[in-house]
């Protein structure tokens, strides 16, 4: 019996005529980062969309502790307990960034369906903000309004709203795009930590950081699943080398030759 | 987020109340009518802004509520004696909180240009309804003999009749309802609804229905704009088709623009500047002969506010102020 | 059931809603490619059944005014364009509708000086006046079949152009990438001027051909504004194919309303869109919010 929070089974999507991910399957268990990687076009996000409930998959099942979400819209998805990050920065850019993680950390509430402020909710929330800010270093930036801090803080904060959202499952999409060593290093850091007791799934095309902190690795060419397996399976493998990470494999730290 | 305005802004919202208040006490009819619609119409104004400035949906409908209200007082208006709001409001706020949701579930499906479209859609629909229909009156509209009345057992506390009772009511009730919706748009609730106008894709990945949201949104806004046109029905006991019409919903929005979008009270000042401007074009004696044509100054002003006035005669008041921090 | 009357109750409903498409393709035309939401659409509509109406006053002959009437609508709408359209592009909906509201305002009290309010009949011309008989004492005028084949012949050349054509390519592509086109060589400013003044001359000449058949007067352009967005919302937005059916579906819908429910025709037509929206919030055929 596994032990995976988060499955995927036989899963498709076709747009059109465009078969953008076929039967990919896919595992994730607490305490675990299972890695997607890939090149440009290869369905990773596609993929990522089909497991927030962004997508509706053409084929194949979801499920989540057991339970089939496969047809879940987003919003039912995320309530759940499964969170998401964007490749491309989606926040709420006039508000601060406080606000920003305000709003992720009220969705948690079981209605927000209230017209005048009661205090208790407002404890809760406000738990989840502060400690949200936190653990992403966006503290000295609470109130800063979200789209005058710089980009790397803007996917910190993408971060930070996830976190805010109390989530099992964390579905981060190329988290570190267009940061730089310092903050990716970070956020690295950040990630491995809350890996402890999430289940998470990283996209990422950082070679150094993916295979510094996955434990599983998934590679997607074309829709399809190449290969999947450990670091060093992945790694070692020919075909992977060939299809994908080519020259990138020789300039890992500690690779073999 | 809704910021509190800063004192300097609160300060002249109180002069305004106050210079307002003072107006009945000139005594002439023609003046208290005419702020009275001003007010009125501040209060319709208002309630559009909860939608196109709060929530982001734009409704080119919203005077559909306004106009029903008006008519289902006309409906439960009988010759003899004057109702009793304390039955009559609810019972017309409550149909037009109904048409509210009715109209809301199906218009919130749909976004951007599509939600513009069906609003007016529906609310021509109404129009309709009532024009083609002997059931009130047809395209001359009907009348509401006897205003309305408050009434506790035996006593009359508020008798609409009054020019002066129903200044004052209007204009309670729009300090009022400003007050209670600022109250609203910094609960959880408004929360939600503004951040449903800035990102609705992020907000349903954190978890919201966003659909329900909105369409509560749309429900309280319609019913709001129901009680200022149950006012304004009875400021001169007639309604009309004309009351639900998409010019009416045209000119609603128009307030709000020229007040300052998603500033809540800019919508109300708006409202009493643009009834302002048409007296002046209306007037010989201040544009000669266009007057009989102020139609097209009208609609010369529409054009220049939308041009050059972005953010509403209340965002240039904000920024003389001087915005508030970020509020948590 | 007389199936006579239905069958002419049927192909009114087919004419009217190929003149409601002439009318909604232009309005989806704008859209679709300029991104810009004209609710002055109707008064073009009705400017060219005015313009009808004088010209051929003036000249005696349908035809003549028709043909007089496109360019000097042809030439408003690029003026138009030009002087107010032109601010809008980059601002968002509630702006665009706005500002064509006072546009409204102001050509219906332009409508008001320049003619008067009172309701106008065009004379059908003579060679078209005839009408085919299909039982003893029914018949159906040949004028509103020519209506519906110079509609069906827009239609085409419409789909023909947008589809088949470099021009129509450039279309397509303005778009989609205002930037990309603009790089190419493309004057947007002329594209778009083009394209709006066409849009609207296409809602200009449905006035004109319909003045005949249709009671020219004060209001006649915003009661067609709306009847066209809810071909609009029906159909999809930018998509011609939807607003060709859309416009068909809701012409027969309108017919047979004031057939079996007279009293609430109108409403027929709205309950549609309702029934559609339920099923499908961005129309038959729409891309989605553009």
């Amino acid at each position: 019996m596994s032990t995976a929070i988060l499955q995927a089974a036989h899963l498709s999507k076709n747009f059109g005529g465009l078969r953008a991910v076929h039967d990919v399957n896919l595992a994730c268990e607490k305490g675990q980062i299972h890695a997607v990687i890939g090149p440009n076009g290869a369905g990773k996000t596609t993929l990522i969309n089909l497991l927030s409930g962004d997508l509706v998959p053409s084929t194949g099942v979801i499920t989540y502790h057991d339970q089939d979400i496969t047809e879940l819209p987003a919003h039912r998805v995320s309530r759940l307990g499964i969170g998401r990050s964007y490749q491309r920065t989606n926040i709420f850019p006039e508000f601060t960034c406080w606000q920003n993680c305000w709003l992720a950390g009220q969705s948690r509430e079981s209605t927000s369906l209230r017209f005048f402020k009661p205090a208790n909710a407002a404890r809760a929330v406000r738990a989840r903000t502060e400690d949200a800010l936190r653990t992403a270093g966006l503290e000295a930036q609470a109130d800063v309004p979200a789209n005058e801090v710089s980009y790397g803080e803007q996917r910190q904060l993408e971060i930070a709203m996830l976190l805010a959202m109390e989530p099992e499952v964390l579905l981060l999409d190329e988290p570190l795009a267009g940061m730089g060593i310092e903050e990716s290093a970070h956020v690295i850091e950040l990630i491995s930590r809350i890996a402890v007791d999430h289940a998470i799934v990283l996209i990422e095309h950082d070679m150094d950081a993916v295979f510094a902190v996955a434990d599983i690795l998934t590679v997607m060419v074309d829709g399809v699943i190449l290969e999947s397996g450990s670091p060093e399976d992945i790694r070692g493998s020919a075909r992977v080398r060939e299809a994908y990470l080519g020259d990138e494999i020789e300039n890992l730290k500690g690779a073999p030759e | 987020m809704v910021n509190l305005p800063s004192k300097s802004v609160i300060a002249v919202l109180i002069v305004i109340v106050a210079a307002l208040a003072l107006v009945p006490l000139g005594g002439d009819k023609y003046w208290i009518k005419l702020v009275t619609r001003m007010i009125v119409l501040g209060i319709f104004a208002m309630s559009l802004d909860l939608l196109v400035g709060y929530t982001g949906l734009v409704s080119f409908g919203h005077a559909a509520f306004f106009g029903l209200a008006g008519y289902l007082l006309h409906l439960i208006s009988g010759d003899e004696a004057a109702v009793n709001m304390l039955w009559a409001l609810p019972v017309c706020l409550g149909g037009t909180a109904v048409a509210a949701a009715v109209i809301g579930a199906l218009s919130v499906r749909t976004k951007g240009i599509y939600f513009i479209m069906v609003t007016l859609a529906f609310a021509q629909m109404l129009f309709y309804f009532f024009h083609d229909s002997d059931l009130a009156g047809g395209s001359d509209g009907a009348y509401i003999y006897i205003k309305p009345i408050l009434a506790l057992g035996e006593s009359v506390l508020i008798d609409l009749d009054s020019r002066y009772t129903l200044f004052y009511t209007a204009l309670i009730s729009l300090v009022a309802i400003y007050m209670v919706l600022v109250v609203v748009l910094r609960s959880p609730f408004g929360k939600v609804i503004q951040g449903i106008k800035v990102n609705e894709h992020r907000m349903q990945a954190l978890g919201f229905n966003t659909y329900f949201y909105k369409l509560a949104s749309f429900t309280i806004a319609g019913t709001l704009a129901g009680y200022a046109g149950f006012l304004f029905a009875s400021i001169d006991g007639f309604v009309s088709p004309q009351l639900l019409g998409w010019h009416e919903s045209g000119v609603a929005l128009v307030m709000v623009i020229l007040g300052g979008m998603g500033t809540l009270f800019g919508p109300a000042i708006g409202a009493i500047a643009l009834l302002g401007v048409e007296e002046i074009f209306r007037d010989k004696a201040l544009v000669g002969f266009m007057a009989s044509h102020w139609q097209i100054l009208m609609g010369g002003f529409v054009i220049a506010v939308v041009l050059f006035m972005n953010n509403g005669l209340g965002g240039l008041l904000l920024r003389l102020a001087g915005r508030r921090r970020g509020e948590r | 059931m007389d199936w006579l009357l239905l069958l002419i109750q049927t192909l009114n409903g087919i004419q009217y809603g190929l003149l409601l498409f002439l009318i909604a393709s232009g309005l989806t035309l704008v859209f679709g490619i300029m991104g810009v939401i004209n609710l002055a659409h109707g008064s073009f509509y009705m400017i060219g059944a005015y313009l009808a109406y004088s010209f051929t006053e003036l000249t005696g002959s349908l035809p003549l005014a028709i043909l007089l009437g496109i360019p000097v609508t042809l030439v408003l709408g690029f003026v138009i364009e030009r002087v107010f359209i032109t601010h809008l592009y980059h601002r968002d909906h509630l702006q665009q509708v706005l500002l064509t509201f006072g546009l409204i305002l102001i050509f219906n009290e332009l409508q008001l000086i320049i003619w008067d309010g009172d309701p106008h009949g065009v004379p059908v011309p003579d060679m078209l006046s005839g009408s085919i008989p299909l039982s003893d004492t029914l018949s159906y005028p040949v004028y509103r079949i020519f209506l519906s084949l110079v509609c069906l012949f827009f239609a085409g050349a419409l789909a023909l152009i947008i589809q088949r054509t470099r021009i129509g390519m450039r279309i397509r592509a303005g778009a989609s990438n205002r930037e990309m086109v603009e790089s190419l060589g493309v004057n947007i400013r002329v594209l778009y001027a083009i394209v709006f003044s066409v849009g609207v001359t296409l809602a200009g000449v449905a006035g004109m051909l319909a003045a005949p058949v249709e009671t020219v007067y004060p209001g006649m352009g915003e009661q067609i504004l709306i009847i066209s967005f809810v071909v609009v919302v029906i159909g999809g937005i930018g998509s011609i194919k939807g607003a060709f059916l859309g416009a068909l579906a809701i012409g027969v819908a309108d017919v047979y309303g004031q057939v079996f429910l007279p009293g609430f025709a109108s409403v027929a037509v709205y309950a549609l869109m309702a029934a559609i929206l339920l099923w499908r919030p961005s129309g038959l055929f729409g891309r989605g919010e553009g």
